[in-house]
């Protein structure tokens, strides 16, 4: 009978300590790690091709959400290099909300737009006594303007894919799409130029639309 | 004998109390809503457009 009772808390203590070695909700064994990385600042920064870098972009944890080079500014050096940074970085302040009237007319503050519209701003450029320092600064406040719209879709598409709605390939791939399109409307030297790099991102954009949601 | 009821009542106590891992295995699936495609976002595109138009009438 003593046999049988020391079985029992030899069982006892055994079941005590396997459960003791995985975690509460998982199953798992506590002591996984994260693999290493190279760049522990910007994680995602040293991979090697856009789309790898976009792909674990939109995986960063939500702290460190903003916490990459901007493609754009990727292969500026110098002092327009170091503004592209500041530019992000102020506009990032206008996703605290999700609204994108909002995030329109937040963006218009930090680009220091004085008017609603580039006609109005147009207009007044007309009138003004400097008019090509005026019209140089409506053009630089206009592209970044158009830019963020741009980055605004992408912010949008993050959420989608975060959300659980879109995979991680259909968000990467439509996001690379909208990094590329950023920088080849900096490189077009034309209006038409420009507005033909924006409709060939709304027919990818159209693409994506009925691959998520036919 | 004390010792072995003990041991049982201990035993019973232990193979009746649910596990976490048991209850996030019986959790239900929770069914993904389908993706909101706000109108505005993607008619972006076509308000950056009309805005390089009106720029373009500095050009004259």
């Amino acid at each position: 009978m003593r046999t049988l009772a020391i079985i029992l808390m030899i069982i006892l203590l055994l079941t005590t300590s396997t459960s003791a070695a995985y975690g509460p909700t998982t199953g798992t064994p506590e002591t996984a790690e994260e693999p290493p990385t190279k760049n522990t600042a910007r994680p995602c920064d040293d991979l090697a091709t856009i789309y790898e870098r976009i792909s674990c972009r939109i995986n960063l944890p939500e702290t460190q959400e903003y916490n990459y080079l901007p493609e754009e500014c990727r292969n500026i050096g110098g002092t327009t290099g170091d503004q592209c940074i500041t530019r992000y970085k102020q506009l990032q302040s206008c996703f605290t909300t999700k609204d994108y009237d909002v995030q329109i007319s937040c963006a218009r503050k930090k680009l220091a737009w004085t008017t609603t519209t580039v006609k109005k701003e147009a207009a007044f450029c007309k009138t003004a006594e400097n008019f090509a320092t005026c019209k140089q600064v409506l053009i630089e406040k206009t592209y970044n303007l158009i830019k963020f719209r741009i980055y605004i879709l992408e912010q949008h598409i993050n959420d989608l894919y975060k959300e659980g709605n879109i995979t991680e390939q259909q968000a990467t791939k439509i996001i690379t799409t909208l990094e590329i399109t950023k920088q080849q409307f900096n490189q077009a030297t034309t209006i038409p130029a420009k507005k033909a790099v924006l409709a060939a991102a709304q027919e990818a954009l159209k693409k994506f639309k009925t691959e998520v949601q036919p | 004998m004390k010792l072995l009821a003990l041991s049982i009542i201990l035993l019973l106590l232990t193979g009746c109390t649910p596990t976490t891992e048991q209850n996030t295995i019986t959790e239900p699936t929770t069914i993904k809503e389908k993706p909101i495609l706000e109108e505005n976002y993607y008619t972006s595109l076509e308000e950056a457009q009309r805005d390089l138009d009106a720029l373009s009438t500095l050009e004259t």
